[in-house]
């Protein structure tokens, strides 16, 4: 039996589940000074004077900077994403630009002696009038952001492809919705933490970083600080959660850097939930103003979005480029000819958005499928058959999108079928025209997905990042017991990518899948790495580890080979022993091989010692992973509340190497879809203040709001050596529309629009009931 | 955890802990800790002094006498919710124990916390007011009994003098009680809720109604005019449907992250109208 595909125990759990997991807030170093950051608390203002005396003062402080003094000698932070990054260091100098934004820091002997010091400050601003709609931002009369840019405007992007104006024209049916997607937080369970510890004799600086990926990282710290990388090390140790979110060093984490390499010693920074609110990066955030062309069949014509991507105020790593990604996914896996598609980026006084667990895909697959939901309604066709019309149909592959996506494996009419005969389609209509006579509203709702990820080959049109590395790398170490240490250059939060990596060493090395431990998130013992994230770990990482298991094996066969005097061709590998073929008794078995790869006792110097190799594996492309989600729902329509009944997920993410592990990812995506549909918003008022910094605000769902679950898959092999797919943010993309695509149905009666997330209680009652 | 700096004693005794209550300014105690540590955390409340109240004896106890439940101060809510006697004698007291926040908060928070704190997103307030249930108050001059209408004076304000400390509370039996809550996830606090408690004659009139909104601006607002809207009558769906609007119309909701307050007001009706429903059937069988 293969250990690819067994549904072995993660690695990572005993430890992690059992109290053993090491974070960075459990990681000590003598002498450490701690962190606490006075914040801005307006959107947007001058920062009129900062006086720190009496902080200065207080017990158990060693130092306080404030960024008008500061802010001279720091760094400016560019961004990896774009050149015209607007100018920013740690410490704001003099203008604040969202509520969050560090203005100066206090180090003190431990964290509470911290807090108690930074209470002391005396900080006074100048607010100055903001923007926080996108539209008004746009508008010439709008409160810039940046003055000297003169405009809130960052770019557009306009793609008109094949003939939409034409197809328009003649349409038999056009469908306009304006359809937002609303701001939301990545909460991951463990808040950001920093602890730098510089090494002044040497000028070496080790940063523990709660972070998704160190070597890119590590580059972009070097640049900032002009560093030799060779004397930065980055180490992401257990890592509580990231979904996109920790693939940054964030301004409050580069101050932390900085005041560490000025004193010369160790600094730690762990972040507060509310901290996380405000100062964390936020995700989504756009408007779109969407039309489908029709036919009188039901075929879409064409799709055209006008939509605008509120960016926040500043660029932090991906963060000018996270929108790009809805325009070229918004076809989905329909067969949709011709596109119009502009997207406007705009600055707004609110914290930078940034990748977040489907970013940009999930944003199209909502606006997508909530459209053609609603074509459904305004031409009168069932939801399953409108889609099954436009969806591509495998005789229709290899089928190129009109963005240029080639799109060569999988069969998603079949996915859809197969979900809608799941969630008992034909008898949730029944019943649900039974249950509106005695008053109570159900409704079903469908959406498929097109995840493009494993992002990105190098040079890929997909890869616009100055650091960005879109292989991944593997070390693979036989120890002379023949047992192996694997370094990967993923950098998991959670995903269990340990596990993936030792299955695919495991079937290649043929020793027992507990024979092989996987190391991950340093950059002094790891070769390399892109870290983890956009559903890269198995598509990426998994096939460097596999290849680097691949040159182990030839490397112990010309070992076997001396042992056993014959020619490398001559040896096969099988049952974990080296056997000359065609002479079964000729043989040696893997640890026989492993002991004289490094004592060399039979042979002497007919092969180099040692049985390691490292492998690079830079994906020839993008990898896409497909499916379809089914939901029913019940709202009370006397208080709004929806109650999710069931839900479906029918995925297809090629070969699963561990099926716990991607049945996990995607009931995780899912519950993060769920927050997107019903629950979770970062909100701000009028003031620019946001009332939502807290869990007794912000809505995250529990086990509790989960609804019964029923999945299945379809798997066709991806064209990689092992057939698989993305899968980290497969549940995140159909889930959001396919719940309101749900609770549009079953308010039909009502003619109630859906047109925005999250669907709270108060937000459905109030469309029911406007004013 | 990084509070403010503070003081922390322990006390043994009702004695102990009224004797360090009634010291400095800003002196605090600390039950199950459920509302006051995250307070303390988030350092909207600097307490001088914090005296754990936790370890006293006598106080955790549930007992009836001459038809009254007895529920002592440091009874937790999630005792609370599962005790055969709270839910034969008060269906209403264990409804609302069952429907606070998770049962991390409901292992540690106490009756006696849960009422001190007076949130107006607290359950056990409303479900005090609409039992007509008392609080026994111990502090430096003895021993006194307070109603539920006159504990709660405003939002994490009581009557409570300086000193004084709920021991436990007294609430008349009754089997036509019902807590409605409206809450958007199962760990959030509720949007608002309505606890009802009913006394019906053997001809299913209603002898006796409470009434109390929990979520509006005030802590636990008493539906005065829907309780007489009910007692006397036999409450059909007219009768219930005009209470119910009436119990909206007492409380003053106002418009927050949870809900316009228009919304609040009809979710409050809808709310009213389950609990007086549910209470009246229940109360029929006594």
């Amino acid at each position: 039996m293969t250990a690819i595909g067994a549904p072995l125990p993660r690695k990572e759990d005993a430890r992690i589940l059992s109290g053993g997991g090491r974070y960075v807030d459990d990681i000590t170093v003598p002498h450490t000074v701690h962190a606490c950051f006075l914040r801005s608390p307006f959107p947007h203002a001058d920062v009129s004077s900062v006086d720190l005396e009496q902080v200065r003062r207080a017990p158990g402080v060693v130092a306080a900077y404030s960024g008008p003094e500061s802010a001279g000698s720091m760094p400016l932070i560019p961004s990896a994403a774009a050149d015209d990054s607007p100018p920013r260091t740690p410490l704001t100098g003099d203008r604040v630009h969202y509520v969050g934004e560090p203005v100066a820091m206090v180090l003190a002997a431990d964290p509470r002696s911290a807090l108690n010091a930074a209470e002391q400050a005396d900080v006074d601003y100048g607010p100055l009038p903001h923007v926080l709609d996108p539209w008004e931002a746009l508008s010439p009369d709008a409160p810039l952001v940046h003055p000297d840019r003169g405009t809130n405007k960052i770019g557009e992007i306009h793609k008109v492809l094949g003939d939409p104006d034409g197809a328009f024209a003649r349409a038999d049916h056009v469908v306009s919705r304006q359809l937002a997607v609303q701001r939301i937080s990545a909460s991951p369970m463990e808040p950001r933490a920093i602890l730098a510890v510089p090494e002044p004799a040497t000028g070496h600086l080790t940063v523990w970083l709660s972070c998704q990926a160190p070597h890119t990282l590590r580059t972009w710290l070097g640049h900032i600080f002009g560093l030799d990388e060779s004397k930065l090390r980055i180490v992401a140790p257990d890592v509580g959660g990231g979904f996109g979110s920790k693939l940054n060093l964030y301004s409050d984490e580069l101050a932390v850097i900085w005041a560490a390499l000025e004193l010369g010693v160790p600094v730690k920074w762990v972040e507060t939930r509310t901290e996380n609110f405000t100062a964390g990066v936020h995700a989504r955030d756009q408007i779109h103003n969407a039309e489908l062309a029709l036919d009188a069949g039901g075929k879409i014509l064409a799709l055209r979005s006008h939509f605008v991507g509120d960016l926040g105020a500043y660029f932090h790593f991906f963060t000018p480029v996270v929108p790009d990604l809805t325009i070229d996914t918004l076809t989905g896996n329909y067969d949709i000819p011709s596109v119009d598609i502009k997207l406007e980026k705009v600055f707004t006084n609110k914290m930078s958005i940034e990748a977040l667990r489907g970013s940009g895909r999930a944003e199209a697959t909502f606006v997508l499928e909530r459209m053609i939901e609603e074509a459904a309604r305004e031409l009168d066709l069932d939801p399953v058959e409108i889609r099954t019309r436009n969806l591509v149909a495998p005789d229709q592959l290899p089928y190129e999108t009109p963005f240029g996506l080639t799109y060569t494996g999988g069969d998603y009419p079949a996915l859809l079928r197969r979900a809608v005969e799941l969630v008992g389609y034909d008898s949730v209509r029944a019943r649900q025209a039974e249950e509106r006579r005695q008053g109570r509203y159900i409704g079903v709702g469908l959406a498929t997905y097109n995840l493009l990820c494993g992002f990105s080959p190098s040079g890929h049109a997909w890869n616009p990042m100055k650091f960005f590395p879109g292989h991944e790398s593997t070390l693979i170490r036989v120890d002379p017991q023949g047992k192996a240490v694997a370094y990967s250059g993923l950098c998991p939060q959670g995903q269990g990518s340990d596990t993936m990596v030792a299955q695919i060493i495991a079937d290649q090395l043929q020793i027992p899948f507990d024979h092989i431990t996987v190391v991950h998130g340093d950059t002094e013992t790891i070769p390399f790495g892109g870290g983890t994230h956009g559903s890269r770990g198995a598509v990426v990482g998994g096939h460097a580890a596999l290849v680097a298991a691949q040159r182990v094996v030839e490397k112990a066969r010309q070992v076997a080979a001396a042992m056993l005097e014959a020619a490398p061709q001559d040896i096969v590998f099988a049952d974990g022993s080296f056997t000359v073929a065609g002479s079964p008794a000729s043989t040696v078995s893997w640890e026989e091989v492993a002991d004289e790869a490094h004592f060399l006792k039979r042979c002497g110097p007919m092969f180099e010692p040692g049985l390691e190799a490292t492998a690079f594996y830079d994906p020839p492309d993008v990898n896409f992973a497909f499916g379809a989600n089914a939901a029913v729902v019940e709202v009370d329509p006397e208080t709004g509340k929806v109650q999710i009944l069931h839900f479906v997920s029918v995925d297809d993410y090629g070969v699963g190497i561990n099926p716990g592990i991607v049945n996990g990812q995607i009931h995780g995506g899912i519950a993060q879809g769920v927050g997107q549909a019903l629950y979770e918003q970062v909100s701000h008022d009028e003031a620019g203040q946001v009332p939502s910094a807290s869990f007794a605000s912000y809505l995250l769902p529990s086990a509790m709001e989960m609804p019964p679950l029923t999945m299945d898959n379809i798997v066709s092999p991806s064209d990689t050596p092992l057939g698989v797919r993305g899968v980290g943010e497969s549940g995140t993309l159909a889930s959001p529309p396919a719940i309101a695509n749900a609770v549009a149905d079953a308010l039909a009666p009502f003619g109630v629009r859906i047109d925005r997330t999250p669907l709270r209680p108060d937000v459905v009652w109030e469309l029911m009931h406007p004013e | 955890m990084r509070p403010p700096d503070f003081e922390f004693r322990s006390a043994g005794t009702v004695e102990e802990a009224i004797a360090a209550l009634g010291g400095e300014d800003g002196t605090t105690a600390l039950a199950g800790g459920q509302s006051l540590i995250p307070m303390m955390r988030f350092r909207v409340i600097r307490p001088s002094v914090v005296v754990d109240i936790g370890r006293i004896e006598g106080l955790g106890s549930i007992g009836s006498t001459d038809g009254l439940l007895e529920v002592g101060a440091l009874v937790t809510t999630a005792r609370l919710a599962r005790s055969a006697t709270v839910r034969s004698l008060s269906p209403l007291w264990a409804e609302t124990a069952s429907a606070i926040a998770d049962p991390l908060v409901r292992n540690l928070g106490t009756v006696g916390g849960n009422l001190a704190h007076a949130d107006p997103l607290n359950d056990l307030p409303a479900a005090l007011v609409a039992a007509r249930g008392h609080v026994i108050v111990v502090g430096p001059s003895g021993t006194r009994t307070v109603s539920s209408d006159d504990l709660f004076v405003g939002p994490f304000e009581t009557s409570l003098r300086r000193g004084e400390l709920i021991t436990g509370i007294r609430l008349p039996r009754g089997s036509g009680g019902a807590y409605e809550k409206m809450k958007r996830a199962a760990a959030d606090y509720g949007v608002a809720a309505v606890a009802v408690q009913l006394a019906m004659d053997e001809g299913g009139r209603v002898t006796r109604a409470g009434i109390a909104v929990t979520g509006g601006a005030d802590v636990a607002a008493r539906a005065a005019e829907a309780e007489d809207l009910l007692v006397g009558s036999d409450p059909r769906p007219s009768t219930i449907a005009r209470a119910a609007s009436a119990t909206a119309a007492s409380a003053l909701m106002v418009t927050d992250d949870r809900g316009g307050a228009r919304y609040k007001r009809e979710l409050v009706k809808t709310l009213a109208r389950r609990a007086i429903e549910r209470a009246a059937r229940r109360g029929d069988g006594t």
